[in-house]
């Protein structure tokens, strides 16, 4: 088993073989050795987004999950996967194949998949990163840029001028 | 309305009238009462009187189904407004690095992806980097018709397309600091807006069909490190290039560039390496010596027809000197100067006289030297045990005695095409 602790310095005890789908824990596990029973902090990695007055440690199906212990049930759900083939060019892949069970784990709001996100790019963990980018990408795409804004509260910073500008630059792709 | 309601009281009063149309009432039959007649006008007036009543309150009604409307509207603006709020304390699009950003974009098929630079500042750059460059000017030059999944591979799509010119609205990719469209099949001229990409550092349209002339306002991208333009049919003068003092790497070998070899490259100049073979290119200007760091330099192929100018030799830097196949004369006297020199292929040329014997004795990092087809007038040729000297290439008029066998050539270089490759397969 290995010891890792959140910022918030909550503690979660998970088997070396779902720890080690974060290649960042994997290359400190090695670089540590297995006798050293210290915990693995992660500074990075919130245990759990509180809401206001929001309690912690809710069932998976609650919001906020606990980032943290999200990322340990993605990774003890795919555990037995086989290690990722070397990516072949000769297969393109979308960002519309994405498996039901992960769609239903990334089923969350804005905040809580940003935040997976971010924690599965610090702990290197290239599949969840992956899909947790194709879900964003599938949330944007077929939107107008209007509707990307007010999806993901992006606050349009430039001035009518500069937008015409590149509307016109990117006339051959608008409207489509 | 009216009429029904009129007809109905015409018929509950029953007074020997026919029942119907007021107009019908208000002209009376001759035997009429009018006492009667005045009885019904007044219940007429009644009946109006009742349905205004009836129009005000329905009208009332009406502003207050509106009022409802406007209150349950301001309600759903007002959950919405609180969801957002709520939003808010979570982590936000904003907050993820730029890096994941674009791999995000990365996922949004390449035909569509560019109208998302519109959302912000912040997204206008993901999208101005590098890959998505290459993907935004490769889309505008062939719109492919498979989407490629990822930026990766969209460089290799360039072989299986058709021709086409580089437009000028590559001249918008002002923040994009590299543009690879090697062996894309570009046909046309280069823009002369490219002088608009001020934060390009790497420029690669080589092995393309290009034509026309340079454009000058190449001397506007100022952030240029590496040019690379090489087997276009370039035409034209090359322009002179002052305020590129960057720029490393100049590549236009294969190409119809007429009148002087570039030279002028930045003042004062980075240049290291500058292959310019297989032009028509037919002046060697003495300003060459102004690039002082220049390491290779490959002018092979060119009718220059003239004496080789004397400020060469003043590139001291010099390692690689290639000028086969130019029509050069003169004498090799000043190449001890050279004293880095690797590499230097002189064959093919007019150049006579004696050889500079003891400077090429002195040139102890030698290890290729290629004279053959010149018009030396012979002599010895020393070998020097410390010199490093693999492979020498001269007419059977000199004497060679000392030489050890394996490092000699006789055989006669070619004088057309690629002459270059055949000496380094010698």
């Amino acid at each position: 088993m290995v010891r890792i602790t959140s910022s918030d310095s909550q503690e979660f005890s998970v088997s070396q073989d779902i720890a080690c789908q974060s290649q960042l824990i994997k290359n400190m596990i090695e670089d540590v050795g297995d006798a050293d029973e210290q915990p693995i902090p992660l500074p990075n990695v919130a245990g759990a987004i509180l809401q206001k007055g929001g309690s912690c440690f809710p069932s998976i199906s609650n919001a906020p999950k606990l980032t943290l212990f999200a990322v340990i049930e993605y990774a003890t759900m795919h555990k037995d996967d086989p290690p990722s083939a070397p990516e072949t060019d000769a297969k393109p892949s979308t960002s519309e194949d994405i498996e039901d069970r992960d769609k239903q784990f990334l089923n969350v709001d804005q905040g809580t998949l940003f935040e997976i996100i971010l924690a599965a790019n610090y702990l290197d963990m290239k599949s969840l990163l992956d899909v947790g980018c194709k879900t964003v990408a599938n949330m944007i795409k077929g939107k107008t840029v209007e509707e990307v804004r007010a999806l993901f509260n992006i606050v349009n910073d430039f001035t009518p001028e500069e937008e015409e500008q590149i509307r016109k630059e990117n006339e051959w792709c608008e409207d489509r | 309305m009216k009429r029904r309601r009129t007809g109905q009281n015409s018929d509950s009063n029953r007074q020997g009238t026919t029942p119907g149309t007021v107009s019908a009432l208000c002209v009376p039959p001759g035997e009429a009462n009018t006492a009667a007649l005045s009885g019904i006008l007044s219940t007429l007036e009644k009946t109006q009187a009742t349905i205004e009543k009836m129009q005000a309150h329905m009208s009332a009604m009406q502003k207050e189904a509106a009022d409802i409307k406007e209150t349950q509207l301001s309600i759903i603006n007002q959950v919405l407004g609180l969801q957002n709020h709520h939003k808010k304390f979570h982590t936000r699009l904003h907050d993820i690095p730029l890096e994941i950003i674009v791999q995000i974009f990365a996922w949004i098929p390449v035909r569509n992806v560019l109208r998302y630079r519109r959302l912000s500042k912040t997204i206008n750059q993901c999208l101005l980097t590098r890959e998505f460059a290459l993907l935004n000017s490769l889309i505008r030059l062939f719109m492919p018709n498979a989407i490629p999944a990822q930026l990766k591979t969209v460089r290799n799509e360039c072989e299986s397309i058709e021709a086409k010119g580089l437009p000028e609205s590559i001249t918008c990719l002002t923040a994009v600091t590299g543009i690879y469209l090697n062996s894309c099949k570009l046909i046309g001229s280069i823009p002369n807006g490219v002088g608009a990409l001020q934060s390009l550092t790497y420029l690669d349209l080589g092995n393309n069909c290009l034509t026309g002339p340079l454009p000058g306002a190449i001397n506007l991208m100022v952030a240029l490190i590496s040019l690379d333009l090489r087997n276009n049919q370039l035409s034209g003068e090359f322009p002179a290039l002052p305020d590129l003092y960057f720029l490393r790497i100049l590549n236009i070998d294969g190409n119809r560039f007429t009148g002087p070899i570039p030279t002028v490259l930045g003042d004062p100049g980075n240049l290291k390496y500058l292959a310019a073979s297989c032009n028509l290119f037919s002046i060697i200007p003495a300003t060459i010596s102004k690039l002082e760091n220049l390491g290779i330099l490959s002018i092979s192929d060119n009718s220059f027809a003239c004496e080789i100018p004397p400020e060469i030799w003043t590139l001291t830097e010099l390692c690689h000197l290639e000028m086969s196949n130019c029509e050069l004369s003169g004498s090799l006297a000043g190449v001890g100067s050279l004293q880095q020199l690797v590499h230097l292929d002189a064959s093919n040329n007019r150049f006579s006289g004696e050889l500079p014997n003891r400077e090429i004795y002195g040139l102890l990092d030698l290890k290729e030297l290629h004279l053959i087809g010149n018009q030396f007038s012979g002599g010895e040729l020393l070998y020097s045990a410390k010199s490093n000297l693999q492979l020498l290439c001269v007419d059977p008029g000199f004497r060679l005695e000392t030489w050890p066998e394996d490092c000699l050539c006789h055989d006669q270089h070619e004088t057309v095409g690629d002459s270059q490759e055949s000496d380094t397969e010698t």
